[in-house]
């Protein structure tokens, strides 16, 4: 899922662990009310198409500067974009330090 | 540690439940009044629309406490330019639980305009000191401020003294104190004291009993003036979900400002309530120190910065860990924020509240409330003053780099550039959150008003609001300690209705109503 990568020491978790994140965050956005969840999946769905038809891929295997570029130039252009990725960006946030703490947890182990 | 037991009502095996008082809502206002009501014998059902946990599954695993805890996993913004970030919470004893248990007694200036401009009689500084007190004493509140592990608080304290500032320590129900700081998911070490662990434990002592899980969806009138049956929707084990409904003389509602409105008006009960939301804006910084601060070693809001309280604004250290500032920061560039977070510990977040002039409406979209908000133009202005302010003092307690809650803002080093900084910025880059949420079904003898002095419903007898909704205008300070001095007073105000109604029936001979609880 795109938006995960753009969060923060995404790449230094394990694969697992990115797809456990990612889980979380498609679950916790689930749970949204109807108003919210509807344009967020859109969004990450707009996403995707956009970057298949400009790039040929899906967004979530681009290097991260090329996603975060890519996004960029989509917010300007699309209303409202910025403000609900922000949102997930920030939930990325949120959730995304109980995983890294785990990887530190098993590490020192 | 969780040491008061909560009476749990298993509805797995019921289609229909009656009791004698339904609360609906197990925050502070819900937990006070389902207290005050068991205490006066009345057989008292508290609903809960989030789940039960206590502190033994409490983590520092912030984004499992968050889902946990809040509502929408912590996100229900209010739309519109800029959108506000609403963080609320969802599950038993409510806010008390994800606060700082700041716990303020209501500005004597808020009162004294809430008695001139809405007529709001007997809810003055003397008639609720003795609520405040007792409140107080359960709730074991205390000026914790430990030198050690707050340096973030201290080194606000120190700038502020050094400007003359009025500081004060800040009042906060709490026991032994750890400093975790993770007073906002849960606080694993179980210093704070929740409602789980008082109010709504009391309650519980006296036989009231909680249904967890348990979503009021409908209100159903019976008559003309009066609430029959309330419908819920129960959520079970393994995903599955079931629907219940609960027969009750009395429903006391109390599920915030958003919420409670919201079910109002879904009722058809009244159409045109949560019409003016107010609430507090809460703006962050980051602020970088010369030196290590250990921000995320302190217990948040320890001191708060109160010049220019009556202009409403307030300023505090508030609870930092590498997840908040990751947050707090998520307009900017990923390689910043990892930059930062590398040196996290020279970080500390600081928050400035507001008390916003900006009034907000909620309409229901596919039932769910939504809240669009009016952002007003003197907002914005007192954004770049509290702003200002704010950099102010961090640079007075030694700040070196300071970021703004402006969108993709550089961050600045000195008071000329956030002038600067000020300049260019229009609302719509403002990043503001909100905590507080009130005064949608404001109470009062205005032509406005939603609810009786006595937290009635206007047009009803038998529906009582006692949370956050109440209150006539947004406050500026934590709500936590007013909502529960206003319930107790309502509360007061309804047993001693009730005790005298009940009275007149017995000398007339009427039956008087019983206590009882049947599950069908």
């Amino acid at each position: 899922m795109l938006l995960a990568i753009h969060a923060p020491f995404f790449f230094q978790l394990e694969e697992t662990q990115k797809q456990a994140l990612t889980g979380r965050i498609k679950e916790q956005i689930g749970r949204l009310p109807f108003f919210f969840r509807v344009p967020i999946f859109i969004l990450v769905d707009f996403l995707e198409w956009s970057c298949f038809l400009f790039k040929g891929q899906r967004f979530s295997l681009l290097p991260a500067n090329e996603a975060e570029k890519l996004l960029e130039r989509l917010s300007r252009w699309v209303f409202g974009l910025r403000s609900l990725n922000e949102l997930v960006q920030a939930l990325a946030s949120i959730h995304l330090f109980d995983f890294l703490s785990e990887k530190d947890a098993n590490q020192s182990h | 540690m969780q040491t008061n037991p909560i009476n749990l009502l298993d509805a797995v095996n019921v289609d229909s439940v009656r009791c004698e008082c339904l609360v609906i809502g197990s925050g502070v206002g819900g937990s006070v009044a389902g207290a005050r009501l068991a205490e006066a014998g009345r057989d008292v059902l508290v609903v809960e629309e989030g789940e039960l946990s206590t502190v033994p599954r409490y983590s520092n695993k912030i984004g499992q406490m968050t889902a946990l805890l809040y509502r929408g996993g912590g996100i229900t913004p209010f739309l519109g330019r800029p959108m506000i970030g609403f963080a609320e919470a969802c599950c038993a004893g409510g806010g008390s639980v994800i606060n700082g248990g700041l716990l303020w007694r209501t500005p004597p200036h808020i009162l004294q305009e809430w008695k001139e401009e809405f007529g709001l009689a007997g809810f003055d500084e003397v008639a609720l000191r003795a609520h405040f007190e007792t409140v107080e004493r359960r709730l074991c509140v205390n000026r914790h401020c430990t030198e050690e592990g707050n340096r973030d608080s201290q080194l606000l304290k120190k700038a502020a003294n050094q400007f003359n500032w009025k500081v004060v320590a800040v009042p906060r129900a709490l026991v032994n104190c750890t400093n975790l700081n993770l007073c906002a998911t849960g606080c694993p070490s179980g210093a704070k004291q929740t409602m789980l662990e008082t109010y709504l434990a009391d309650a519980c002592k006296k036989g009231a009993r909680l249904l967890p899980n348990c979503r009021v969806y409908k209100l159903e009138s019976k008559g003309s003036s009066r609430v029959g049956r309330a419908r819920c929707s129960l959520q079970l084990p393994h995903g599955q979900k079931k629907y219940v409904d609960i027969e009750a003389d009395e429903f006391f509602l109390s599920g915030g400002a958003v919420q409670t409105p919201h079910l109002l008006a879904k009722s058809g009960l009244a159409p045109h309530v949560g019409q003016r939301l107010q609430y507090h804006l809460n703006l962050k910084f980051a602020a970088k120190f010369a030196t290590p601060v250990h921000a995320e070693q302190g217990t948040m809001f320890t001191q708060q910065v109160q010049e220019f309280e009556r202009e409403g604004l307030y300023m505090m250290a508030s609870n930092c860990q590498p997840n908040y500032l990751a947050a707090t920061l998520v307009t900017h560039h990923r390689k910043e924020i990892e930059k930062l977070l590398n040196e996290r510990f020279y970080w500390a977040l600081y928050v400035a509240q507001l008390r916003s002039k900006s009034v907000a409406k909620i309409i229901s979209a596919w039932n769910e409330p939504i809240v669009l908000n009016h952002f007003h133009s003197s907002d914005f202005e007192n954004f770049k003053k509290a702003c200002i302010r704010m950099s102010q003092l961090l640079f007075g307690a030694g700040a070196i780099q300071i970021y703004l809650p402006i969108a993709g803002a550089h961050p600045v080093s000195s008071e000329k550039e956030v002038t600067q900084a000020l300049q260019s910025a229009q609302p719509s880059q403002c990043r503001l959150i909100s905590v507080h949420a009130m005064a949608s079904c404001p109470m009062g003898n205005h032509s406005t008003a939603i609810t009786n002095t006595d937290g009635g419903l206007k047009g009803f007898d038998n529906i009582v609001l006692c949370d956050a909704s109440i209150l006539p205008t947004n406050i500026g300070e934590s709500p936590q300690g007013t909502i529960m001095a206003l319930a107790h007073e309502i509360l007061d105000r309804r047993v001693s209705l009730n005790f005298r109604a009940h009275k007149v029936a017995v000398t007339r001979g009427v039956a008087a109503p019983k206590p009882r609880m049947n599950m069908e």
